[in-house]
């Protein structure tokens, strides 16, 4: 027997998602059909999280007011930005509490392939944000890819005349990992942002 | 299945699946097959899957397959097929191996990245770095072509050329190291001289300026006209290039000893020697090459050899494996004590 159409057509929205392949998204599909009770939490925080988060308007991270937590927060230091390319990485850096400045989520990286260009992404706002807010360093970090590399240049580029510090997260070995663990490209990267021992 | 050292013999009809033995194991170090690039096509038909392992020197690889390849070595999972690739050091020869000089230039690029790619491990991340870029190039060539504009082409091209270096150096080194072993080993065989010449496919000393004179052209085209995706190798035997001049059987000791050469580098690069594995190339050769054939075979540590009839002359002893179909299944039969031979 052949599911109706309906159903079909859900299991391949959940498909249209990250990480989501068909098997998970038909265990998805049936688990949410047998429990409505999950569904319908599912469809309220779904609802309020597409009508509430909106995109801060300094920084780019996700908030619910007009400026994020970290952008209105007191405690940062407002001298240096951390450029990453989605809110995901603001969580991220976020998590490891080694941080204390501020973001600038760029919400994609150049790639002409994807039709997404400087104007696409928030480049001018960061070039604008650096001449008006007194900053003092920019940190980029993008992920080491073809596209990240050819925008954090492109930044890198466009704020030189600015005189603000830039700055590139170094690349390198991941804590806890053996150093015969690692791939050879990381591996390669770590000796070529090597660094001076410091006690 | 376990081989021995030394040379072992897979006997068997045709269409029993000796071949399909050995690119299981090819399979092991490229995760692609000497004959088809398309992994869908090993799958059995009907079955949608499939789990392969094996161990060399130490190293063991598993490849479960289902739609995608999930590649485990030593048990540890891999990011990518870039991480696992050539874990086990692996040369085939087979017959389709003749392409490589009878073929297009596409051939002998792929004969050179899959061959570095065995040793050196960055070649292959820079190769992905490379095309990733010029596909982005190429998108705004082609922009441009269409009267859009180029954007920041130069971003772009900074990327490739960061890649081209290290390209252009492994293949000229390789290729280098690849003549003096080739050169030797086919003396030995032939008694004649072969020469390779590495022909870049850009003036690399001057590439900004190269890119630069010719934007117009390549605006022109809608994609890049000059890198490494133009590269070429030129084979000659005695002064003639080999791809017009030379006869079949003289080809096929070229490619025999390219891949021989190739095992060298291997052995020298990776201080461990690759596993041989030859499909039917020994037919058609006249008895004085085979025999020197055979006696390069026998030094190598481990060399699988299919054919379908074993009274070839390898030498006092080896290995065999006897494949016959039974029940529409191959079945395989050890024979265990070696065989000897004349």
């Amino acid at each position: 027997m052949k599911p109706p159409g309906v159903f079909l057509r859900f299991i391949q929205s959940l498909q249209s998602l990250p990480g989501i392949g068909k098997k998970s998204a038909e265990r998805i599909a049936f688990h949410i059909l047998t429990k409505p009770a999950t569904g319908e939490k599912i469809l309220h925080s779904l609802e309020k999280v597409l009508s509430e988060i909106k995109f801060c308007s300094k920084c780019g991270n996700i908030t619910i007011e007009n400026l994020c937590h970290i952008c209105s927060s007191h405690g940062r230091d407002t001298s240096i930005i951390c450029v990453v390319e989605k809110p995901m990485d603001v969580f991220a850096i976020e998590r490891s509490n080694s941080f204390k400045g501020l973001y600038h989520v760029l919400g994609g990286l150049l790639s002409p392939l994807d039709n997404t260009y400087p104007e696409d992404i928030n480049i001018d706002s960061l070039i604008e944000r650096v001449r008006t807010e007194g900053i003092s360093e920019v940190i980029i970090a993008t992920n080491p890819t073809t596209e990240g590399e050819a925008t954090a240049l492109y930044i890198e580029e466009n704020l030189k005349d600015t005189g603000v510090k830039i700055t590139r997260i170094a690349r390198g070995i991941p804590f806890g990992t053996d150093i015969d663990f690692a791939d050879d490209l990381t591996l390669t990267r770590a000796l070529e942002d090597r660094q001076e021992f410091k006690e | 299945m376990e081989f021995l050292e030394g040379i072992t013999l897979i006997v068997g009809d045709n269409s029993v699946g000796k071949t399909n033995l050995i690119e299981m194991i090819y399979f092991l170090s490229t995760f692609g097959s000497f004959r088809t690039q398309i992994t869908e096509n090993l799958v059995r038909f009907g079955e949608g899957f499939f789990t392969l392992s094996g161990t060399y020197g130490g190293t063991e690889v598993k490849v479960k397959y289902t739609g995608k390849k999930e590649i485990f070595i030593d048990d540890s999972m891999q990011k990518s097929i870039k991480e696992a690739f050539g874990a086990i050091p692996v040369v085939s020869l087979t017959n389709e191996d003749v392409e490589i000089i009878n073929g297009g230039p596409g051939n002998r690029r792929y004969f050179l990245d899959i061959s570095i790619s065995l040793y050196d491990r960055k070649y292959l991340n820079y190769l992905y770095e490379y095309r990733r870029a010029k596909k982005q190039r190429n998108k705004l060539l082609l922009n441009a072509k269409k009267g859009g504009r180029l954007g920041n082409f130069e971003l772009w091209e900074k990327q490739l050329i960061k890649a081209i270096y290290p390209i252009v150096e492994a293949r000229s080194s390789f290729v280098e190291k690849l003549y003096l072993y080739t050169r030797e080993i086919f003396k030995d065989l032939t008694g004649k001289t072969v020469e390779l010449e590495y022909i870049p496919g850009a003036d690399y000393d001057n590439i900004e300026e190269e890119f630069d004179k010719n934007r117009q052209h390549e605006i022109e085209a809608g994609y890049t006209l000059f890198g490494p995706h133009r590269d070429e190798i030129l084979f000659k035997v005695g002064n003639h290039q080999a791809k017009e001049a030379a006869s079949f059987g003289i080809k096929k000791l070229l490619v025999t000893s390219l891949k021989m050469g190739i095992s060298r580098i291997l052995t020298e690069t990776r201080e461990e020697e690759p596993i041989l594995l030859i499909d039917e190339m020994l037919g058609g050769l006249d008895k004085k090459n085979s025999n020197s054939l055979a006696e390069f075979l026998r030094k190598a540590k481990q060399v699988l050899i299919t054919t379908t009839n074993d009274d070839i002359k390898y030498g006092k002893d080896y290995n065999r494996y006897i494949i016959e179909e039974k029940n529409g299944t191959p079945f395989v039969s050890k024979c265990a004590e070696k065989i000897r031979t004349f």
